[in-house]
């Protein structure tokens, strides 16, 4: 198949669900023919609009700041922990509880915390994505590491691969794919404690512009920025994550049927 | 406990060992009792027997994957040596290049690197260097097992049933290349192997192995000197001699 035509059956079927789905809405927006259900030209305008004053890039890139500043501090102690509960059976039943309490604990439960621990600061946002974000991700670590073929760490051990040479050579591709889903199950948490945090606490972001929409009920403008925060979402997703999982990936055999 | 170097004659040596595994039932299985045996430099030794009997558990304790509950294991010279190991399945980083299986534990035995293309020349994938494991053959995959046991020139190699997942004609090709490795490197070693004709192609001494916990039953020394001809109706009487002495002790 030509580089052309398998570029096209990748992207065609995502772009006609955008199709149908921005058709299904347009006709219940005609249907309903009520403010609080715009349609898509006003969507549209409201798009336009925050594109045009420059705010959607200002306070989509500071939300995007703050989800990476607390992903990467959640990455840091899930690694931690994922690797001491998947190598040490006192460090697994320790964390546990820890673990199961931070899966159960709502996102909205450490957004407010935050707010009234650390007030108007980039800490709220910080701690309250990488509290939130945390315990799911050590425990896709873990699992990951868990799931690392037996025979292999024999082979390397066999064969005397130092420490450098196994993290490299068979621990870290091995739980790259655990890895690339627990950062988009990361992303996808952290997106939702971000704007929680910034609708009660902060004063930029886009939680911030969602719940100054939401107060002056304009529909089409909460739409348009989720509209424009997706794009960008959808936009790391195919450029970054999916760019990375191909090339880590391609000693993958895939399946002729 | 201070570790005496072995004497010249042996490059490895079973000194009394003994293993007991626990079940996950909680069962206690003896699988070896006060067991020796020496290997000596350039030699292979063919070990076979019934399946579950230990065979692969004499391999697992000379490649430091378990330890003797007693009596120990050694190698000449007292350190560690150099080690190649073939196992069942070929046990490959499928992440990683053919070239770069090879180069990863060629650079982990701090040996000479160039030896991991030639190798791969010799073992007749050289123009497989850049594939992928998960791209080649079962037979192929094996030859690259093959090719990273002999690329770190080692002083032993350990081959746990290394042929058996293969169809006969991929494995008589494999033998007869193994034949050709051992030529070229002559390292010490042992094959755990089912097939007693391929105990009797492949070993200068083949151990028979009986009993729970396992006991020498017999030992023969196959006296051929290589290269040998699988054609050869000598093999076919060893073979039948081996399963000769395995039926009687089944009883």
């Amino acid at each position: 198949m030509r580089a052309g035509c398998r570029i096209s059956a990748r992207v065609l079927p995502g772009v006609l669900f955008c199709v149908l789905l921005a058709a299904a809405w347009q006709f219940m927006a005609v249907r309903a023919d009520n403010p609080l259900i715009p349609d898509l030209r006003s969507i549209v305008e409201a798009l336009g609009s925050i594109l045009r004053s420059g705010d959607a890039v200002l306070q989509i890139g500071t939300t995007l700041g703050r989800i990476a500043g607390g992903v990467a501090i959640a990455f840091v102690i899930a690694l931690a922990i994922g690797l001491a509960s998947a190598r040490n059976r006192f460090a697994r039943a320790f964390f546990e509880p820890a673990l199961l309490l931070g899966l159960t604990v709502p996102g909205l439960v450490w957004a407010l915390l935050c707010v009234i621990w650390f007030g108007l600061s980039l800490k709220t946002s910080v701690v309250a994505i990488a509290l939130g974000v945390a315990p799911a991700l050590a425990i896709t670590i873990a699992q990951g590491i868990d799931a690392v073929d037996a025979q292999l760490i024999e082979a390397a051990h066999v064969y005397r691969l130092n420490a450098w040479a196994r993290l490299r050579y068979l621990w870290l591709p091995a739980i790259l794919p655990f890895l690339m889903s627990g950062m988009r199950l990361a992303f996808s948490l952290a997106w939702k404690v971000v704007v929680l945090v910034e609708v009660f606490g902060l004063s930029t972001g886009v939680g911030y512009a969602l719940n100054s929409a939401f107060i002056s009920q304009d529909v089409a403008a909460v739409l348009a920025w989720t509209l424009a925060f997706t794009v960008v979402v959808a936009g790391i997703e195919y450029g970054v994550f999916q760019t990375i999982e191909r090339r880590v990936t391609r000693w993958k055999k895939k399946a002729s049927v | 406990m201070e570790e005496k170097s072995v004497g010249v004659s042996a490059a490895l040596r079973f000194e009394h060992v003994s293993k007991t595994f626990v079940r996950a039932n909680g069962d206690r299985e003896t699988v070896l009792d006060d067991f020796s045996l020496d290997i000596a430099p350039g030699e292979l030794v063919a070990v076979v027997g019934s399946s579950g009997i230990g065979k692969s558990t004499i391999l697992h304790l000379a490649a430091g994957l378990e330890k003797p509950d007693s009596g120990r294991v050694q190698f000449a010279g007292g350190g560690r040596p150099r080690l190649g190991m073939v196992f069942q399945q070929p046990r490959l980083f499928d992440w990683l290049t053919v070239a770069d299986n090879i180069a990863v534990a060629v650079n982990a035995a701090r040996g000479d690197i160039s030896k991991a293309r030639a190798m791969l020349a010799a073992v007749g994938l050289a123009r497989h260097a850049s594939a992928y494991p998960l791209a080649l053959s079962g037979g192929q995959r094996q030859r690259v097992a093959l090719a990273r046991a002999f690329a770190i020139e080692p002083d032993a190699v350990l081959l746990d049933e290394p042929f058996s997942a293969l169809d006969e004609m991929t494995a008589r090709k494999l033998r007869l290349l193994l034949q050709e490795l051992w030529l070229d490197y002559a390292p010490s070693g042992i094959l755990v192997t089912h097939n007693t004709l391929e105990a009797a192609f492949l070993a200068d001494r083949i151990v028979v192995l009986t009993g729970r916990p396992a006991r020498i039953k017999l030992v023969i020394a196959v006296g051929d000197a290589r290269p040998r001809n699988t054609e050869n109706s000598f093999f076919f009487d060893l073979h039948r001699e081996i399963l000769a002495t395995l039926e009687r002790s089944a009883g």
